[in-house]
């Protein structure tokens, strides 16, 4: 339904009705300004890109042959241009150290965020979330938020299938730690208080 | 080996609490700051000149051109097309008039129109730049 309304809106913009854009840019901003702003951690960069993102979308348009969802196209453009805005801004990453996981861990994590109130556990979400290196970062954000599947991750970042998956997990694994290493500080800080 | 342990775990640890962030919202105005810049960039492409002779139509005249400037460098004496010849000795037997022999330009005009030339074609330098800019 919604790749049919996208292609009419698509179709008046080819053929020269620039407010039909208005459509496509009010349905897909806040995926394309979230998937920035996770990958720049910048508001200000996130928006510029979100505004690079769709006059490229705009120009280009008529090289939108459907083959895939206008939204993946979207992305895909929003994805390379937050990696281009990175590489411009020369960001480093840190380098971390990571050990073995364990099912105990786990589930100890998930207890402690499961006795913290939703909001506050979003919010330690987001904080470790943006610890993870720019590209662990993407990929998460497009498989578990926007849950994209993994063949449109391909499409989206031209990485090879292996190549995400082991991404995904190393993410995965590094997060949890992250998290761990956040909330365990609380934890005692809660108990102390009690 | 270790690598793969509790791929399920990890899984249902990222779904759960990763779709609980809350998403990132744009400024309100940001379609329609959005929308002007679009309509300016469209304005912008309507203004755009294009070339009076595209590369092609440069490339159909080149081409022959080069070739008949070969022919003549490459050919002998004779003519390829064996046209009849004209002769223009009939220009020697009319009678000469020089309208310029009598005529005299003092320095100072010849410097006056010099410097006028110069001026003249100064001019297109600052006229290109000027127009650019209005169009860019």
């Amino acid at each position: 339904m919604t790749n049919k309304t996208d292609q009419l809106y698509i179709t008046k913009v080819i053929n020269g009705d620039t407010n039909a854009f208005t459509y496509l840019v009010d349905n897909y901003k806040d995926m394309v300004f979230s998937l920035a702003y996770k990958m720049t951690k910048s508001r200000e960069a996130a928006e510029e890109i979100s505004q690079d993102t769709f006059i490229k979308a705009f120009k280009n348009l008529i090289k939108f042959k459907g083959d895939s969802k206008f939204s993946t196209w979207l992305y895909r453009i929003a994805y390379h241009t937050s990696l281009d805005r990175i590489k411009k801004d020369k960001k480093t990453n840190n380098t971390f150290q990571m050990n073995e996981i364990t099912l105990n861990q786990i589930q100890s994590v998930e207890n402690i965020l499961e006795g913290i109130e939703r909001k506050e556990r979003a919010k330690i979400m987001e904080s470790c979330l943006q610890k993870l290196s720019d590209d662990e970062r993407a990929i998460i954000w497009m498989f578990y938020y926007d849950e994209l599947s993994l063949k449109e991750i391909i499409e989206v970042t031209n990485l090879s299938e292996a190549n995400i998956k082991v991404k995904l997990h190393r993410a995965r694994k590094k997060l949890l730690t992250i998290v761990k290493e956040n909330v365990e500080p609380e934890l005692i800080n809660h108990y102390g208080r009690k | 080996m270790g690598e793969n342990k509790h791929i399920k775990e990890l899984d249902a640890f990222a779904k759960k609490y990763v779709k609980e962030i809350p998403s990132e919202k744009l400024s309100l105005d940001f379609t329609a700051s959005l929308m002007k810049k679009i309509a300016i960039e469209n304005n912008a492409k309507a203004f755009n000149v294009k070339p009076l002779i595209t590369k092609k139509g440069w490339m159909l005249i080149g081409a022959p051109t080069l070739a008949l400037i070969f022919i003549t460098f490459f050919t002998t004496e004779e003519s390829i097309l064996k046209l009849p010849k004209i002769e223009f000795n009939f220009l020697d037997k009319l009678p000469h008039i020089n309208l310029f022999d009598t005529l005299s330009v003092s320095n100072i005009t010849g410097y006056a129109v010099l410097f006028f030339g110069l001026l003249f074609f100064a001019q297109i330098i600052f006229l290109k730049k000027h127009f650019d800019k209005r169009f860019n």
